[in-house]
């Protein structure tokens, strides 16, 4: 088992406002993680972090064996990290099928863009009605599958997703979901964010509990089901 | 410290300031010195004024120098054209640049941010260019055609204070008084407002136009009495101008002296109390130098403004601020994590 | 009729000229949230060098166009690495930008004045004759403006929406963050924007300084019709500023033949005032302008 990604204390934080207390985590080739926690605790911030969107003050991150801390952002995309942000994140004024292409800005050259596109739309039929469409004019359920799909383009080695969930309707959000799933099945590598654990059991072999900048606890779905009382303190009751 | 406090301090500092410069005239009465404070003061007024627009309020204005103009040629208008005493167009030409401040607010002020910095440029340089294309004829002759403003040679040749025969020789010192009188009130009023509940609203809005919003503070109003008691002050700048040279011209307002003043504002400190005073006082003598060198006044403009924005975003007056916080040896809160933004 | 052609024609011609400034600066404003306040004084630069190169250098009048080209979209990418690329990360960058780049503008505009004095000199290159269309004689100069616009418009057109560079740009102007986790190095997207909108100016000011003469202030005027073409289009909108370039220039030209020349500025400023206690959001404006 070789590490895809290996966060070793990881601190940042905004200004002079600390966020991430000393952050560990690894995740290897093939597994799924997902980071759950109540808002406002770092799990965004923690994701900008592996991004490159925001610097890191101490500990280093190392992608496919290599440190990559203080690369920009745009080495790390090319290196194959991923990141579909937080609310879509779209950009408003192009189509749908010019956001996916904007996904593939890194694909080498002679990449066929063409079968990339075709397995987005495989994945997510709707997008493919909607093609020419501008973003703005989406539901927001399409407007996540244009981001998630914007993401795949890249086919990086990592996709990172942070809250796929957010702000939509349960049966939307099962639709995304069986959508990673089915990448899960591919065997692709997942770091995913979610406020709590229920919806991520399915995709994810690891969980990971943070809380005020650090990680409290982890393990699998199913000890995850099984300490029902941990969950309760961080997350409260359902 | 508590507000109250704060504001009792720059008073403190404001009656230092205006006590040194009612002596100052004792340590040397020659006339070209004088007339160079008594311009620092003007500006020193424009360059307060425009701070609290500017820095306190985030109202970026670019139409400040038109108010001197407004403060200038109505009191050159008043005096040339309806021979008003002095006494009476200086308080009637800032009443002027009031009412046109009105007006342009009321226009700009339904935008925000970048949007009223370009309006009010646009503005304050058209009435300039309209100034200098003026054919309109006076006396209708057309030999000795004189335009109503005074195209591009201004008005000039007007009744200032009139103490030349009053003090004579020492005339200068009558205009010095009055100025520094002048001075000393508006500094005196602008540290109250900035420090009291008005600049607090002001600041609120400037730094968040949501929350201050939920707070019910209206934006629009607040920013337009921003605007108004700037140009009040900024009004009576031009109004002292032109009684103490007896003239008003396109020169006022033109674009280099926008930067002049710009400079002076952004050199000592955008938001600050005292920024403002450095910084017309340090632009004042590096132009007079640089104009020695060749007529390098606006070369030294331009990379002030340019080095200053770089360097030392805040003006002087942080720089100032945190070397003596240094001193005092107050540790402040490292930063960390700095958000990539390019 | 005739006199319809011709305001017509005047109107176009001027439109194009302040067009190609518009959308720089629009560009510039959508790429990196920031004003210019420098447009001006590139356009001067773009002026005097093609005429520098043309008498100095003794270069076709011709190719005075492309030495205005690459002119302006070095003082541009200058621009950039001395300047802008410093202030646009601070906090409070919309206003510092504004002053940085307008102590740009007098830097360069009193260079220029140092160097070649305030004597305004003339624009060397000129197309000469008229040809005669529907009965109505029409200069040549202003047909040859007219394609010269119409080209580079049609250039940056294609640019922006065809190719992967153009994209690009436009994803760093949507959503600046978005674009960085894509890939983009922002930081060449400012550069090759900045050198863009740098090399439109340049062309600009030298189309501009074929109308009238070379002095080192002649960028002021332009710029501020510029500035007031992108706020009635809003700004950051490049194809509204294209627009709005001919359909304000028509109103100052009108005005201007009918009031008296050195009323349709203000004229031109009078509607956009109207326009925008109508609209405060600008005509095209889909953002919203006022926040709150």
């Amino acid at each position: 088992m070789t590490a895809l990604l290996k966060v070793t204390d990881l601190v940042s934080g905004y200004l002079n406002r600390p966020v991430l207390h000393g952050v560990s985590l690894q995740l290897n080739s093939g597994d799924a993680v997902a980071i759950i926690g109540p808002n406002g605790h770092g799990k965004t911030t923690f994701l900008r972090c592996l991004s490159g969107l925001l610097k890191a003050t101490s500990g280093t991150i190392s992608f496919l064996g290599q440190d990559v801390s203080h690369e920009p952002a745009h080495r790390r995309v090319a290196g194959g990290m991923v990141h579909v942000p937080q609310g879509d994140q779209l950009f408003a004024d192009m189509s749908v099928e010019e956001n996916l292409f904007m996904g593939a800005y890194r694909a080498e050259k002679g990449a066929n863009l063409k079968y990339r596109l075709d397995e987005v739309y495989a994945l997510f039929p709707r997008l493919a009605e909607r093609r020419g469409q501008v973003t703005k004019s989406l539901s927001g359920g399409e407007r996540r599958m244009v981001g998630i799909g914007r993401g795949l383009m890249a086919k990086g080695e990592l996709l990172i997703l942070d809250e796929p969930s957010l702000g939509l309707a349960p049966k939307v959000i099962e639709e995304i979901y069986a959508a990673l799933v089915e990448k899960r099945r591919d065997g692709a590598s997942i770091l995913i964010v979610e406020e709590d654990p229920s919806r991520v059991s399915k995709v994810a072999d690891q969980i990971y509990l943070m809380d005020a900048g650090h990680f409290v606890w982890s393990g699998s779905p199913d000890e995850a089901a099984a300490s029902e009382d941990v969950m309760q303190t961080y997350l409260g009751g359902k | 410290m508590k507000r109250t406090q704060k504001l009792q301090n720059h008073l403190f500092i404001g009656m230092a300031i205006v006590a040194g410069f009612a002596l100052l005239p004792m340590l040397s009465d020659e006339r070209f010195f004088l007339g160079q404070v008594i311009l620092f003061f003007i500006w020193a007024i424009v360059a307060m004024s425009w701070n609290l627009l500017a820095g306190h309020s985030g109202v970026f204005s670019l139409a400040q120098l038109l108010f001197v103009a407004c403060g200038a040629y109505g009191v050159a208008m008043g005096v040339t054209y309806f021979g008003l005493p002095i006494w009476v167009a200086i308080p009637a030409a800032t009443l002027l640049a009031v009412v046109v401040a009105l007006i342009i607010g009321l226009a700009c002020l339904r935008l925000s941010g970048v949007y009223i910095a370009l309006l009010t440029l646009a503005i304050a340089q058209i009435v300039h260019s309209l100034i200098l294309s003026d054919t309109s004829c006076l006396d209708g002759s057309g030999v000795s055609c004189v335009a109503v403003s005074g195209g591009t040679r201004g008005i000039s040749g007007f009744d200032g204070f009139g103490f030349k025969p009053i003090l004579r020789g020492n005339w200068i010192l009558g205009n010095y008084y009055v100025i520094l009188g002048a001075f000393a009130a508006v500094i005196f009023a602008i540290v109250v407002v900035i420090h009291g509940r008005l600049g607090l609203a002001f600041r609120a809005i400037r730094d968040n136009v949501g929350y201050a919003s939920s707070r019910g503070v209206d934006r629009k109003r607040y920013q337009l009495l921003a605007f108004v008691v700037s140009a009040f002050f900024t009004g009576l700048a031009g109004g002292l101008y032109a009684a103490h040279f007896q003239f008003a011209g396109p020169s006022i307002f033109e674009f280099s002296n926008v930067l002049f003043v710009l400079a002076m504002m952004v050199v000592g400190g955008m938001g600050s109390t005292w920024g403002p005073l450095i910084g017309t006082a340090l632009i004042m003598v590096l132009t007079e130098i640089a104009t020695g060198y060749g007529d390098a006044k606006n070369l030294l403009l331009g990379a002030a403004l340019i080095v200053t924005v770089i360097l030392m975003p805040n003006g002087l007056a942080k720089v100032i601020d945190d070397t003596f916080t240094k001193l005092r040896g107050v540790v402040r809160p490292k930063t960390i994590g700095k958000e990539v933004r390019n | 009729m005739e006199t319809l052609v011709q305001l017509t024609l005047t109107s176009l011609t001027t439109g194009s000229m302040y067009a190609l400034a518009a959308v720089g600066l629009s560009l510039i404003w959508g790429a990196l949230g920031m004003l210019n306040m420098g447009h001006g004084a590139f356009m001067t630069l773009g002026a005097y060098a093609a005429m520098t190169a043309i008498n100095a250098l003794g270069l076709p009048p011709f190719l005075g166009i492309f030495v205005s080209l690459i002119v302006g979209a070095a003082i541009g990418i200058l621009a950039h690495l001395l300047v802008a690329k410093w202030v646009i990360v601070q906090d409070g960058a919309h206003t510092n930008i504004m002053v940085a780049t307008a102590g740009l503008a007098i830097l360069i505009e009193d260079s220029i004045l140092k160097i070649y004095g305030g004597y305004p000199y003339p624009q060397p290159f000129s197309v000469t004759g008229s040809v005669s269309i529907g009965g109505v004689a029409v200069n040549l100069q202003s047909v040859f403006i007219l394609l010269v616009a119409l080209v580079l418009v049609g250039v940056v057109a294609f640019l922006l929406l065809k190719t992967k560079f153009g994209r690009a740009i436009r994803a760093t102007a949507m959503n600046r963050d978005a674009a960085r986790l894509m890939g983009v190095r922002t930081e060449t997207v400012f550069l090759q924007v900045m050198a863009l909108a740098g090399a439109l100016a340049g062309v600009s000011g030298m189309l501009i300084s074929t109308q009238a003469t070379l002095s080192p202030m002649m960028g002021g005027a332009p710029m501020l019709k510029a500035f007031v073409i992108c706020v009635v289009a809003g700004l950051g909108n490049v194809w509204g500023a294209g627009v709005m370039a001919i359909v304000l220039a028509f109103a100052e030209v009108v005005v201007g033949y009918s009031i008296g020349l050195h009323f349709g500025f203000p004229a031109m400023l009078l509607i956009v005032i109207l326009v925008l206690i109508w609209r405060p959001e600008g005509l095209f404006g889909k953002e919203r302008v006022v926040r709150l």
